[in-house]
């Protein structure tokens, strides 16, 4: 018997009355995607056994968006999502990941920057059916005060998926004291032994006594924030296999920051 | 079966009465009760929950029936059940008790001297209807199904308009009682049993501990257990809230649990989970006031054909407040077992902590384990952290320990040992050794092991 969520939780991301006319990108044969904003991929398609792929997902203009895709991973196939959120007004992305095949794995590594009214809602489940399969869902977010955001993870282990692990984490960073909606639900959903699940969410302001220690070094508060959460970012944009577009993630970043 | 009429006409209004004034309560109590039967059957299911179409809600009346004798013969029972009396060396006549056959198990004295213990502390101790017939009846008004309220889910509403027996606790500012309160040794309070109501309320400064239930399965032919528990925890007051639930494998067990902290006081689940069909079980801390603590250690065990669905919930609501979670799961022989958190941060919650920690140790392939965290802030200066396990005992572990001396069952055993010591620790010596039997009866039923299956 599946559980149920507590009805509180929002189960279906928000439905918005206008949203940005999307155009769908061909997935053929490509290794690296890159999904600007107005381009969606299409709402089911697969991965075929042995490929890897990458798609990076932009989210900068601050426009109101909603994205929905669902991916079959072939046998020893794998697939890198990779999540820039920079801006938007609300942006919601959900992603649903089969891990059909043996040895197929999936990682979704999210970097966000939510400012004031801004409203994020991210999805992502990965359903290990392959034996020896491996997920990652991960997020590393800024928060700044009037912000929202909902981050739902699930990993769910099905029966026969033998030998497989699985692995959800985030931390986000909040820039000042303020009010803020953060929601964090990490869930594992478990029909198999012989698998290993964990997850781990950690939310909270920047260590104070690490920014006076880089205080006493010269620097002001503002370039120490920026240096922290930089550093964070910089994990998930390492990710992006095209140099070009990591230049290009970080110019974005950069002016947001 | 002995002494059971059932009634198809439902919960009326005046079996409500009937049952009201059979233990001459108030008015208000009889009006709140009838208000809550209206609740009752206006309100749906709540949609989260498990399925429960195997509870009859339509003969529930069958439950709360006053004057009733809710025995049943020896030969009734679970012959499971009665091997389980049996191998974990329970008393006799505590077993007939535990079983439902005897309406009387001699622990009456105990209680008796225990209240005394506790008058001479100060510390007022009885069943909540007797506690109505006193001067704590303004006091009982006041508090009642205040913090659970029969608006929330439809057993709520349920639980208000039949609850029956339960303690009632008034522990006064700044006294301290020393010997832990055991509910348990007055499990045969008249009406004990199915829709008991638990009020304890700590003024400023005071500290209690509170033992609930037994590590004993404890079998009933109704199936429905609904109680609620209530506590208000004053300033800097301390209260440690201890539960072994395990009901026979036929319960439905959705109770609720909630806690109210002040400033600087503290509260602490120590919860264990180990019987009944169905258990939704989340007992909740409401940290009101700064500087308020709240502590959640629980343990689940869930066997062949068991949904046990539990947890806890924090509501941080003002500064510097403080809670931590911590939750095992062990689950076997095609047990389903959820964990689920939520952690509530409010705008007034700054500068406050919360961890949660949860660990599942699934034994075999036709079991399942799930965990459902979350984490709501409304205020920046919260910070949370979580982290969660899922998965079996490792071949290594069971290969090292086989190499030192350990055949692969006592080696089973031993890790499940050590994955729930925490928890035992927290109990009374004589509660902790029960469960360490009970636990090992059951490793015992089905030897477990991650080469099984290969």
């Amino acid at each position: 018997m599946k559980p149920r969520l507590w009805s509180w939780l929002p189960v279906e991301p928000k439905v918005k009355k206008k949203q940005t006319q999307l155009s769908t990108v061909s997935v053929s044969k490509q290794r690296v995607i890159v999904l600007m904003e107005k381009q969606q991929l299409p709402k089911n398609w697969e991965v075929v056994a042995g490929q890897q792929c990458q798609v990076v997902e932009l989210f900068e203009s601050g426009q109101e968006l909603k994205r929905q895709t669902k991916v079959k991973v072939q046998a020893g196939a794998s697939l890198s999502v990779v999540q820039i959120f920079s801006g938007g007004h609300d942006v919601t992305s959900d992603w649903e990941i089969d891990l059909q095949g043996d040895r197929a794995s999936a990682q979704v590594q999210t970097a966000y920057l939510v400012h004031t009214q801004e409203h994020l809602q991210l999805t992502t489940t990965i359903i290990h059916h392959g034996r020896q399969s491996q997920s990652l869902i991960e997020a590393q977010g800024v928060m700044w005060p009037g912000a929202e955001k909902l981050w739902r993870a699930t990993i769910d282990f099905r029966r026969g998926c033998q030998g497989s692990s699985g692995s959800e984490k985030e931390q986000v960073l909040y820039w000042q004291e303020g009010t803020i909606k953060q929601v964090s639900a990490p869930l594992v959903l478990c029909q198999e032994d012989e698998v290993t699940g964990t997850h781990s969410v950690s939310a909270g302001l920047i260590d104070e006594s690490m920014v006076q220690y880089l205080k006493t070094r010269g620097l002001n508060e503002q370039i120490i924030k920026q240096m922290i959460v930089r550093e964070r970012i910089q994990k998930i944009i390492s990710v992006i296999d095209d140099e070009k577009i990591q230049e290009q993630v970080c110019q974005q970043l950069k002016t947001q920051l | 079966m002995t002494g059971w009429k059932a009634m198809m006409s439902g919960l009326t209004a005046e079996l409500i009465e009937e049952i009201s004034a059979s233990k001459k309560e108030p008015t208000w109590m009889r009006d709140f009760r009838l208000e809550c039967l209206q609740l009752y059957k206006q309100a749906p299911l709540p949609a989260w929950m498990p399925d429960i179409s195997g509870l009859d809600l339509d003969k529930i009346v069958t439950y709360v029936r006053p004057g009733q004798a809710q025995t049943t013969s020896w030969e009734q029972v679970p012959a499971a059940l009665r091997q389980t009396f049996s191998e974990l060396g329970i008393p006799q006549a505590e077993e007939k008790f535990l079983a439902g056959v005897s309406a009387q198990y001699d622990s009456e004295l105990i209680y008796h001297r225990v209240q005394e213990l506790a008058a001479e502390a100060g510390v007022y101790y009885s069943d909540l209807e007797t506690a109505l017939q006193t001067d704590y009846e303004p006091v009982i008004r006041q508090h009642f199904m205040k913090l659970i309220t029969p608006q929330e889910h439809k057993f709520a509403a349920l639980h208000g308009a039949v609850w029956s027996g339960g303690s009632f606790v008034y522990v006064p500012a700044e006294v301290e009682l020393t010997l832990p309160l055991q509910s348990y040794f007055r499990l045969n309070a008249k009406g004990a049993g199915q829709f008991e109501h638990t009020l304890i309320i700590l003024e400023p400064k005071a500290k209690l501990h509170f033992i609930e239930g037994c590590s004993a399965p404890r079998y009933n032919v109704a199936s429905l257990h609904a109680g609620a528990v209530e506590l208000l925890v004053g300033a800097g007051a301390k209260l440690r809230y201890s539960t072994i639930e395990n009901w026979s494998k036929n319960m439905y067990n959705l109770n609720t649990k909630r806690a109210r902290v002040a400033a600087g006081g503290e509260i602490e689940w120590v919860s264990g989970s180990f019987g009944s069909a169905v258990t939704c079980l989340y007992p909740e801390s409401i940290l009101a006031g700064e500087r308020a603590k709240s502590s959640f250690l629980g343990v689940t065990v869930a066997g062949a054909g068991q949904y046990l669905d539990t947890g806890a919930k924090v509501r941080h609501q003002a500064a510097g407040t403080t809670s931590v979670i911590r939750a095992k799961s062990i689950v076997k022989n095609g047990g389903s077992s959820v964990f689920r958190s939520s952690v509530t941060a409010s705008e007034q919650a700054s500068e406050s902590k919360s961890f949660v920690a949860c660990d599942s140790l699934i034994l075999d392939e036709q079991s399942r384990a799930d965990t459902l965290p979350a984490v709501v802030s409304k205020t920046i200066s919260f910070t949370s952290a979580h982290e969660a396990r899922v998965g079996r005992i490792s071949e290594e572990t069971l290969a090292f320990l086989q190499a030192r001396g350990l055949s692969e069952e006592a080696a089973v055993k031993l890790v499940v040992n050590g994955f729930v010591d925490n928890f035992a620790r927290e109990l009374p010596l004589e509660y902790a050794v029960e469960m360490n039997n009970l636990l090992n009866l059951e490793m015992q039923r089905k030897p477990i092991t991650g080469k099984e299956k290969q």
